[in-house]
């Protein structure tokens, strides 16, 4: 077991104790178990999941971790529990970065473009 | 002397002044404690912030030259300042001690000979500059329509801020806000928060972290993403501290309205009866002697 602690701007989302925790790696998806070795990396919106006494899922749409000492910090924006994520919540968060595109930059194109090829597949 | 009919006028607007005070009071004391719980619930947020920038940044050093939010590049020209204040008056030094804190800073730089440019975010601060640095005000960030701080608030002037620091438009930021001590007590607080300032306690946390990250992708590129973050997360906290500041602020200024306003009454109302029973007084003496003269 190894303590986790999901923050958010807006408050501490959750905390407590996990055996072990299924995050959406910007570079593909990353399972913790405890004794991980030290990381640092940014998440691409998907869904995390919590495996615990009680199993936590929910939804980020940004965010970075950070595993050391058996500890993981998720800092992540847009928080949404799983159940209250339906189509209509991914298609909203698509027009917006669909919106958002157009006066960014090529490298931010990119990045934005990645983020919204994730949300695509997410919706069923 | 006033008349008594005049005592009672002035002892009624006293007393319906109070009114507006009380209730102004009560309002405020409703609003701090909404405004006090976001501005703490955010604190663990900008906390693994710093947390996680650290982490990163030490042993860190950036290998272009290019702009970045970490280390600025090394010019010092041009200073942008970022004031809190609120949108309405009635709040005591709230506004005043925060500026003050401003132009002594405006003060140091002009001495030095830099460039400086305001944005004022809260209309108080403005009404306050304007006359003085209306040219060095180069926007002014209207909250009116904002009832509670939301994060998409402080992404937005963030978002404004960061293009500007990437246009070149200058190179030092720092921001000047309240920060919520408690109900009676604000400190006007100056942060730079572009460079990214850096702490004076480096070596206990050295002690205590010198362990090795593994960065995915790479440490250059989560930087590239986490210090815009931590910048909006930064304004995001002044904004938070600042309401909760002006709602405290305005609360003792209110009481102390209140406490002065229910002096004014009794003293006016001794006041009052004493000129009352003078003319009582004078009536009797005139029908007594009056009817002495008889």
């Amino acid at each position: 077991m190894f303590n986790f602690k999901v923050v958010t701007p807006e408050k501490t989302y959750l905390e407590g104790e996990a055996s072990m925790v299924v995050l959406p790696g910007i570079e593909g998806d990353l399972g913790i178990l405890p004794d991980h070795s030290n990381i640092i990396t940014s998440v691409r919106p998907g869904f995390v999941n919590i495996d615990s006494t009680d199993n936590y899922q929910f939804f980020v749409e940004e965010g970075f971790i950070k595993f050391s000492e058996n500890e993981l910090l998720v800092v992540a924006v847009g928080i949404v529990d799983k159940e209250e994520v339906n189509n209509d919540l991914l298609n909203e968060k698509i027009e917006q970065l669909v919106g958002q595109i157009e006066g960014a930059d090529e490298k931010n194109k990119s990045k934005l473009q990645n983020k919204i090829d994730c949300l695509k597949l997410l919706l069923n | 002397m006033p008349s008594l009919d005049d005592l009672k006028k002035r002892i009624g607007s006293v007393r319906s002044t109070q009114k507006i005070t009380k209730a102004m009071k009560m309002v405020a004391a409703a609003k701090l404690r909404r405004a006090q719980e976001s501005a703490e619930s955010s604190r663990p947020y900008s906390d693994s912030m710093k947390d996680l920038i650290e982490s990163i940044s030490k042993g860190y050093s950036p290998t272009s030259t290019d702009r970045n939010l970490l280390t600025g590049d090394e010019k010092d020209q041009t200073h942008l300042l970022i004031l809190f204040t609120s949108e309405r008056g009635l709040c005591g030094g709230f506004n005043s001690t925060v500026t003050k804190a401003l132009k002594d800073k405006i003060k140091e730089l002009e001495n030095n000979n830099k460039n400086i440019k305001i944005i004022c975010v809260g209309k108080k601060g403005y009404d306050i500059l304007k006359r003085q640095f209306s040219e060095k005000i180069t926007e002014v960030i209207d909250m009116r329509a904002v009832k509670s701080v939301s994060y998409i608030d402080a992404k937005n002037i963030a978002d404004k801020i960061i293009k500007m620091f990437f246009d070149g438009d200058f190179d030092v930021c720092s921001i000047f806000y309240n920060k919520f001590k408690s109900v009676i007590s604000q400190i006007p607080t100056e942060q730079q928060v572009i460079p990214v300032a850096n702490d004076n306690d480096n070596e206990t946390k050295n002690e205590k972290k010198d362990d090795f990250f593994e960065f995915e992708p790479g440490e250059s590129e989560i930087l590239e993403e986490l210090l815009p973050l931590n910048f909006t997360i930064q304004i995001f906290k002044a904004l938070l501290e600042s309401a909760a500041s002006e709602q405290g602020a305005r609360m003792s200024a209110m009481d102390n309205a209140s406490r002065n306003a229910s002096d004014m009454i009794d003293n006016l109302t001794l006041f009052y009866n004493r000129s009352r029973q003078a003319v009582i007084t004078k009536e009797l003496i005139e029908i007594i002697s009056g009817a002495e003269a008889v």
